[in-house]
């Protein structure tokens, strides 16, 4: 269909047009020029509306064996239902949202695209399984390679060629996306009932360190030309004192010098000052000047207060957090990949530490570069995908945060420990599309997306308000649902609602390496493995509408 | 006003519909599924009613497929004058319910108050948790005149259920809190046991028990203070 969009107020960084009132053109799922457009069947009066590309979520665990067990861990969540079936699918789940649910919910607050950021490559194929259920949005999952017992033997030989074959096959293994590693070395560790506490600490088991398999990654990374390089969730994850290991975790990209070498993921959790919880402060203003001057890209990792499931690889940290939390608890180990723990928690706004931990992931969004932040709440460990809206508001009004730190009765701890209440900095609505749509983008190194240039993919939403007279107490509601959402330039959303029920993309990147070198290596591994190796990994014609990203 | 409603066929499937006391034109147009079917409670059912000054609903006939009868009611009273189906009086805040024939499982699920007399037998899960939830029935008493099933005041934290005949294994697992009394035979009681009292005619104890005068004390596996106590059978 060829859909026009006229007299929409258009916000697109990547076009430097910041509310300027113009017509979009979509053709054949793409965004033309109106010369190419020829019949218009569908004309969508946008007049008084704000028109951007499609949101991307940069780091969601939306798919996979952790949300999965997590539901079943979780039932009492699913009695919370968002709708039944009738045209749609049934849609349920306040926090851990089903498969129909995620897609709706991402389309209705104008949301095109999200990014599963932690797959361990033996179970990849039920990743895509539950992936391919997801409506609408367009989608790809990130590999873990942290804790492969391949990668810290090429890391201990400082053997990068090594390391790139590997990389190919376990994505190729994988119909990955990238790289993901979480707690470097520490998920081996935690093998043995340890963790490793520094990047420079060697890895039980091995010669090599955490700054060295980060080092070995970046470098493969960057020497293959993946589109997305180094994701990761560092070490020392969620304890007092971790703003050091992220500063120092940042020195080593520093070294690499290559822009977006690595994306440093919910850097909230990662950024505490402090010995101990009762002294917990935020290293947000520190880190953020690091950010700034440095090679490495964020997310926030918003905390969001209320209920929520704590998922992750780095199992010795969910361990942590059991014994704090003193709730239920899933404790996985998968094979020499990786680990993985589950845990469900409350955050509470007159928890100090939980303050401290809202307000921090607050002050990055305000003091990181928009060029280098995305809004996250690493869905669901902060919280659920849904409140970006509010994220949003949050970072857009000085007075809403104000608001809410009295309504919510948030502790005044946050006054001596973080310098959230101090900043009078307030983001405009187009730095907001840069850290929701250009910027996640530009760090996957998703060409077609997060822009409305002419060829690019005509994901677009269109929210029932004007952006130029932004007023606060409207701008949740404005945000929390849109006039219309466009995916691949059909109509998905009409007035909040879902009107059609598509199939999103999975994306995957093709590496072309030498396998051969690695060969002798992966046949001692599969020796001792529950899968033989032929058997091993996703066949793309298994995907239902792949999309192969060469490099 | 008192409401008496009759299905207007036998159902091939199960029915959800939330029946509480309330005025004529919601009820009527009261929302429930027929399997997947969306539908309004009078297109299912037949309902008359007069005027007597009472707030009850009658409930004649089969509605032993008929699901979440009187779910997070405040007042009034529902009679059920034959078998009813699952989650009956779940989330009862207020009020009273009676069957006089059989109840299927979940009867009084996370309830709060009110009443729930069954005059026949009741199934599994009376006054439980529901899957996942830290907390069983909170409030009000839950009287059976007949036998119940397995899992009875799963995690219960207060209020009483009193079964007059048998029950199964799992009376008061992960109790907080409340009273549970079957005056007949159960299997396991209390296991994991927190707090709370089981009053019961004849039971297994379990070895995480220990005997404290005339009663047991435990469960010791969860540092429990919970009471078991064995009491005379109804004749
Ligand atoms: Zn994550």
């Amino acid at each position: 269909m060829t859909i026009m969009i006229k007299n929409g107020i258009v916000v697109d960084p990547t076009q430097n047009i910041d509310g300027e009132k113009m017509d979009l053109f979509i053709k054949n799922g793409k965004l033309v020029e109106e010369s190419e457009a020829g019949k218009v069947e569908k004309v969508i009066d946008a007049n008084g509306m704000t028109v951007v590309p499609g949101g991307i979520d940069i780091h969601a665990h939306i798919a996979g064996p952790k949300i999965n067990a997590g539901r079943s861990m979780r039932p009492e969540d699913l009695k919370y239902v968002r709708s039944k079936s009738n045209k749609t699918r049934c849609a349920m789940g306040k926090v851990l949202l089903t498969c129909p649910a995620i897609g709706y919910e991402y389309a209705k607050m104008g949301y095109t695209t999200a990014i599963e950021p932690a797959t361990p490559t033996i179970y990849s194929i039920h990743t895509h399984e539950e992936l391919d259920s997801i409506p609408i949005v367009d989608k790809a999952a990130l590999p873990l390679f942290g804790n492969w017992h391949l990668t810290f033997k090429f890391a201990a030989e400082g053997d990068v060629e090594k390391m790139k074959a590997f990389v190919a096959w376990a994505i190729d293994k994988a119909k990955g996306y990238g790289i993901k590693i979480v707690n470097p070395g520490g998920v081996e560790a935690w093998m043995y009932g340890k963790n490793v506490h520094s990047i420079h600490e060697l890895i039980p088991g091995f010669e090599a360190t955490p700054a060295e398999v980060l080092t070995t990654l970046m470098k493969a990374a960057v020497e293959l030309n993946l589109p997305h390089k180094v994701h990761v969730h560092c070490n020392n994850l969620g304890v007092p004192g971790s703003a050091e290991t992220t500063a120092e975790t940042i020195k080593l990209a520093e070294k690499i010098g290559k822009e977006n070498c690595l994306h440093i993921t919910h850097v909230q959790f990662n950024s505490y000052t402090g010995d101990s919880w009762k002294n917990i402060g935020s290293g947000a203003e520190e880190l953020s000047k690091l950010i700034n001057s440095s090679p490495v890209t964020v997310d926030m990792g918003q905390v969001i207060f209320g209920h929520t499931t704590t998922m992750t690889a780095d199992g010795p940290f969910e361990f942590a957090l059991f014994k704090l939390a003193k709730t239920k608890w899933i404790n996985k180990d998968v094979e020499i990949e990786t680990g993985g723990g589950i845990v469900p928690i409350t955050y509470r706004a007159k928890s100090p530490v939980n303050a401290v931990q809202w307000a921090t992931s607050l002050e990055f969004g305000l003091l990181v570069d928009p060029d280098k932040i995305v809004v996250s709440t690493d869905y669901p460990n902060g919280g659920p995908f849904v409140e970006y809206p509010y994220i949003i508001s949050l970072l857009m009004s000085k007075k809403l945060r104000e608001n809410e730190v009295k309504e919510k009765n948030v502790s005044n701890y946050i006054e001596r420990a973080t310098s959230l209440l101090s900043l009078d900095i307030e983001r405009s609505f187009y730095d907001i599309v840069k850290m929701t749509r250009s910027t996640p983008a530009k760090i996957l190194g998703l060409k077609n997306k997060g822009t409305l240039r002419i060829g690019a993919d005509a994901d677009i939403a269109i929210y029932p308000f004007n952006c130029n007279e932004v007023r606060d107490e409207e701008l949740l509601k404005s945000l929390e649902r849109t006039a219309y959402t466009i995916k691949s330039g059909e109509i998905v959303v009409k007035d909040g609602e879902i009107v059609s029920d598509i199939w999103g993309k999975t994306f995957w990147v093709k590496v072309n390496s030498e396998r051969e070198i690695i060969e002798e290596e992966l046949n001692d591994v599969f020796k001792y493995y529950t899968v033989s190796k032929n058997n091993y990994g996703v066949k793309e014609e298994w995907i239902r509408k792949p999309e192969v990203v060469k490099v | 006003m008192t409401v008496i409603i009759r299905p207007k066929r036998e159902f091939e499937v199960c029915v959800e519909a939330e029946i509480v006391p309330t005025n004529l034109n919601e009820l009527k147009s009261l929302k429930v599924y027929l399997g997947k079917q969306e539908i309004s409670l009078e297109e299912l059912f037949e309902i008359e009613y007069f005027e007597d000054g009472e707030e009850k609903i009658i409930l004649r006939g089969d509605f032993s497929k008929v699901k979440w009868i009187g779910k997070g009611m405040k007042k009034g009273e529902i009679i059920v004058e034959g078998n009813a189906g699952m989650h009956l009086g779940a989330f009862m805040e207020g009020g009273k319910i009676i069957v006089k024939g059989n109840c299927d499982d979940w009867v009084g699920g996370m309830m709060k108050g009110g009443e729930i007399i069954i005059e026949g037998n009741a199934g599994n899960r009376v006054g439980c948790n529901y899957w996942g939830e830290s907390k069983g029935m909170e409030g009000g008493k839950i009287i059976v005149k007949g036998n119940a099933g397995n899992y009875i005041g799963e995690k219960m934290k207060g209020g009483e259920i009193i079964i007059e005949g048998n029950a199964g294994d799992f009376v008061g697992s992960e109790m907080l809190g409340g009273c549970i009394t079957v005056f007949g035979k159960a299997g396991y009681v209390g296991w994991d046991m927190k707090k709370g009292e089981i009053r019961v005619g004849e039971c297994e104890i379990l070895p995480s028990f220990v005997k404290d005068g005339d009663v047991f004390k435990g469960d010791l596996n969860v540092k429990g203070e919970g009471i078991i106590k064995i009491i005379k059978k109804l004749a």
